[in-house]
């Protein structure tokens, strides 16, 4: 009979659900177990070799404070170097090196010239420019700025390849290491190669254009002209501010006509930084600019230049949308002595509910009020 | 004549350990995630370049938001503390929010302050400020006294005054570790334009040694309670929290320290004065209001920088705060139910708030079902003993399992390494509080649960009054 | 000998200026924040206090404030030694009666002239060539 036969097929098939069942459970079960055992035994042997790392440690800082002594007396006098070169043990470097990253920042003049010569002759250099080719990119990032500190044709050199690494922060490394030992040959060359866009957008490339700057003012001067995307011109424009060099105010004027508002804003920080006269008249209409963001800024840098002929159209922007914009134009009123402080108060009283606000409550705020 | 209700109770088991084994496993692979984000902001943060951000001005300034309410005894120590955070430019804006004690006329002997002025945007509404005090000594303090409006309203206060690009929310409470804020920073510094949110890490300072408003030396709390605590906060930050950010789906930064971008939270509608979790809503807001808005943006969970609070060491204050946390998650996920599974709102959607769901509302609710009935299957025999052990290993041994992963990972992570015996502690912590401390947390969550439900049906009647620009 | 005071929280730099003040006859108390700098320099009364900028516990602006306030420290004379370099910090130190401050990096040979300088006593016979041409 069929019926039979599927019942005894279901009952079958029952049988070896339940006993799959069973056997995934006892899996389970198991699994869990193993896990949690695993894991216990995981963290025992870190626990293990987290002492074992201490008790390391204590051993190194033993031996690092003997070789830092050592070191201190090289330093007063060379002739005790060779023995000290003799007597390093292979392990020595790495505490070498630690002692050489904790010290060098700190000192500077003949001093840590020494210091940094004394690294070189000592095997430092040699091992760091090797550690450029090593696997892992932190570990080239970190030579990079170790190598920084010791002015050596061969670093350079190296350096100079490594701005060719596949690691965009090892190349940012290595920028920045060229930049601190004063060899970048060219500003648009070091800038193309960080062109990546993670990269550009971090403000540490901000702070290697603006050390470069003042050395490299006519390149980039050149680079206002060029074909570059806006990122890249604001690192320019904002290097050139910070240059302090006056040669670079006329083709910032120019740059009031850009497209991009970040280039507009750097332009107008960069041209206020340089305090030229020739800044204001552009200014005059930066205070229009359809970015509030650029109003604002002119606003603040009018206030720092204290240029009196500027008040009227300062004026006009208290009644500006954005509330930024108001405050840095009562803000830069206020600096402007006698004058700013009678038009301001005038201001306080004006129908216009925010004006009367924002000129009061900078009236307040600086202690200018009657 | 028992039969249908026996195969009801055995579906729901199966329901049970069915997601059981499904919030294991996301657990595993959030401890993967958080392994991977570890590593690669471990190897990132090795010897950040903490001098040369200290010296260079490319740093944003930050305004620290320190509400204040009636903590006369602690507030001027506090705020020493934070004035000598080591960061170049920050200033402290400790708002008094309408404290009943001697808060203000503490702060106002101590510092020597006298009452001055500042312009202000009012860009996010709250209750009127009495005043405003300074001192030319310390020219980054500045003082608000304003009425009573709570916590939320008292930092929307400070994030009206703050001048600077970047806020950070601190509790008065907490300590923070002296270069906790530039290596906070180190995210707005690689990412200036998109980056808006940063958290950091919060630990429990109970044991610690704290001296004028620093930890000292780093303990493991010798009480259970604290300790329990301790692991629990590991495992919350270290793993969770990793592995959202890794996800792009962080939805908690914790009020007791986070960074935000002042124009952002602004544009968000700073904190909700209505809800009790206003530090989750607040990043839930900003989720959307950059959603929205269509607007490319990041937030990040960076481990090292380190904030120490502590801990409630009474089962009273503990289950008062834990039925409150509860009670402000499930307030932002119901105020903010449309993101729910909403692909328009990216991996936070999809992602970050059904995680919260699963796990945060229906996990303890089934957890504690679990609980009850399987024992009592197992009593009344519909259960295979199989099952049965099963369930139980589940339950605790990969509950140990992911407690010792979280120490694992701490281990990793430390630039304050823990000693030997000290690790050992915890250890002990992660596994015993399994038995005991894993099932009274979730009855508190149950007991937030029940709260929120019975609020919500008086709902209309919550008094609200009305807020004066001032 | 005289003997000086060095707070400072880097082992490193610690034993670096101790080496140089040793070099040149001094005699040095090390402490490494600013409270024990204050208990030290209460106990020993040094000849001079020579002060890191961050420190933990207690910063050196904070214990150079607390010196001051002190009636029997504040004759001692302070030479902060510190990172930050802004003019603020600079002019806020000088107004609370620090001798001297040296930004980092800086350069060992010109701690040790200021020291010296700072505890060489202005010799009294010896009149200020500078001062009197002004004066004529």
């Amino acid at each position: 009979m069929p019926l039979f036969r599927m019942q005894i097929l279901i009952l079958q098939l029952q049988t070896i659900l339940f006993q799959l069942q069973i056997f995934l459970l006892q899996v389970i079960s198991w699994l869990s177990f193993s896990l949690a055992m695993v894991s216990l035994a995981v963290i025992m042997g870190l626990i293990i070799r987290r002492a074992i790392l201490d008790h390391g440690k204590r051993l190194a800082a033993e031996r690092q404070n003997l070789l830092m002594d050592r070191m201190l007396a090289c330093l007063e006098d060379p002739g005790q170097l060779g023995t000290l070169k003799e007597q390093l043990r292979p392990d020595d470097q790495r505490l070498l090196l630690g002692l050489f990253e904790g010290m060098i920042p700190n000192l500077r003049g003949e001093y840590a010239q020494r210091l940094s010569d004394m690294m070189r002759t000592l095997g430092v250099m040699e091992n760091q420019i090797r550690e450029l080719q090593h696997r892992k990119w932190w570990r080239r990032a970190n030579a990079c700025k170790i190598l920084a500190w010791i002015r050596d044709p061969r670093v350079i050199e190296s350096l100079e390849k490594t701005m060719n690494d596949p690691n965009g922060d090892v190349r940012l490394e290595a920028a920045t290491a060229l930049v601190k030992l004063d060899a970048v040959r060219s500003p648009s060359l070091l800038l193309a190669k960080l062109a990546e866009a993670t990269l550009t957008r971090s403000l540490a490339l901000v702070d290697l254009c603006r050390t470069l700057g003042p050395s490299c003012v006519s390149e980039f001067i050149a680079m206002l002209d060029g074909d570059f995307p806006d990122r890249v011109m604001t690192l320019a424009v904002d290097a050139l501010g910070f240059s302090g060099d006056l040669r670079a105010v006329e083709p910032l004027l120019k740059l009031q006509q850009h497209s991009s508002a970040e280039v507009r804003f750097a332009a107008v920080q960069s041209l206020g930084a340089l305090g030229d006269p020739r800044a204001l008249a552009v200014f005059e209409k930066s205070l229009h600019d359809p970015a509030w963001e650029v109003r604002a800024q002119t606003a603040f840098w009018l206030g720092r230049l204290g240029a009196s002929e500027m008040l009227s159209p300062l004026q006009d922007r208290l009644d500006d949308d954005q509330w930024w914009v108001r405050y840095r134009a009562a803000e830069a009123l206020a600096a402007m002595g006698n004058a700013g402080a009678i038009a301001l108060r005038g201001f306080a009283e004006d129908v216009r509910p925010r004006v009367a606000e924002i000129a009061q409550g900078v009236l307040n705020e600086k202690g200018l009020a009657t | 004549m028992f039969a249908p209700i026996i195969d009801i109770i055995k579906l729901i088991n199966a329901v049970i350990f069915a997601l059981l084994i499904l919030q294991n496993a996301s657990y595993f692979v959030w401890l993967a995630l958080a392994y991977a984000e570890l590593r690669r902001s471990v190897r990132r943060e090795k010897k950040p370049n903490l001098w040369s951000m200290l010296t260079k001005d490319f740093t944003f300034s930050i305004s620290l938001l320190v509400p204040a309410h009636n903590e006369e005894t602690t507030v001027v120590e506090n705020v020493h503390s934070l004035l000598a955070l080591q960061y170049p430019d920050f200033e402290v804006v400790v708002v008094n929010d309408g404290s009943s004690d001697r808060t203000l006329e503490t702060l106002i002997e101590k510092f020597d302050l006298t009452k001055i002025h500042r312009a202000c945007q009012l860009a996010i509404p709250h209750r009127r400020i009495r005043g405003l005090y300074g001192n030319p000594r310390y020219p980054r303090l500045i003082v608000v006294d304003k009425e009573n409006g709570g916590k939320s309203d008292a930092l929307n206060a400070a994030i009206n005054l703050a001048r600077n690009p970047i806020v950070c929310s601190i509790d008065a409470d907490s300590v923070l570790d002296a270069d906790s804020l530039i290596r906070a920073m180190r995210p707005f510094v690689e990412e200036p334009e998109q980056m808006i949110a940063v958290g950091g890490t919060v630990r429990v300072a109970n044991g610690c040694t704290v001296k004028a408003g620093q930890v000292i030396q780093i303990m493991p709390p010798r009480q259970m309670l604290p300790l329990f605590q301790s692991v629990e906060y590991l495992r919350a930050f270290l793993i969770a929290r990793l592995a959202w950010s890794r996800l792009h789906a962080m939805l908690i930064i914790s009020g007791a320290f986070g960074l935000f971008k002042r124009n952002a939270v602004i544009q968000a509608g700073g904190y909700s004065t209505s809800t009790v979790g206003e530090d989750m809503e607040l990043v839930v807001k900003l989720h959307r209001s950059m959603r929205e808005k269509g607007i490319a943006y990041q937030m990040r969970y960076v481990p090292d920088p380190i904030c120490w609070t502590e801990a409630p060491d009474t089962l009273q204050v503990l289950q008062r705060q834990r039925t409150r946390w509860q009670r402000g998650l499930l307030e932002t996920l119901f105020k903010h139910r449309r993101m729910l599974f909403n692909p328009s709102y990216g991996p936070v959607g999809l992602v970050g708030m059904p995680n919260f769901l699963a796990f945060d509302v229906i996990g303890p609710l089934l957890e504690m079902t679990g609980y009850v009935l399987i024992p009592f299957c197992g009593v009344i025999g519909v259960l295979s003993y199989e099952f049965f052990i099963a369930y139980f290993m589940l339950t605790f041994a990969l509950g140990i399992c992911l407690s010792v992963g979280s120490l694992f990972l701490a281990e990793l992570s430390a630039h304050h390494s823990l000693k030997p015996k000290d690790l050992l502690l915890l250890t002990a912590g992660a596994v015993v509080e399994n038995f005991g401390y894993r099932q009274l947390n979730n009855y508190w969550r149950l007991m937030g649960f029940w709260q929120f439900m019975r609020d919500k049906q008086g709902w209309g009647a919550m008094p609200r009054a009305g807020f004066s620009r001032g | 000998m005289a003997d000086i005071l060095v707070a400072e929280d880097d082992p490193l730099m610690l034993r670096m200026i101790e080496f140089k003040l040793k070099q040149h006859g001094f005699l040095v108390r090390k402490a490494t924040n600013g409270e024990e700098a204050l208990n030290l320099a209460r106990a020993e009364k040094p000849a001079l206090i020579l002060l890191d900028g961050m420190m933990p516990i207690m910063d050196g602006f904070e214990t150079l404030r607390r010196l001051k306030e002190s009636p029997d420290l504040r004759a001692i004379p302070v030479v902060m030694l510190t990172l930050k370099g802004s003019e603020q910090d600079i002019v806020y130190s000088l107004n609370l009666g620090a001798a001297d401050y040296i930004v980092k990096p800086f350069h060992p040979g010109e701690l040790i002239a200021r020291i010296r300088k700072i505890l060489t006593p202005p010799s009294s016979g010896r009149e200020d060539p500078l001062r009197r041409s002004q004066i004529a």
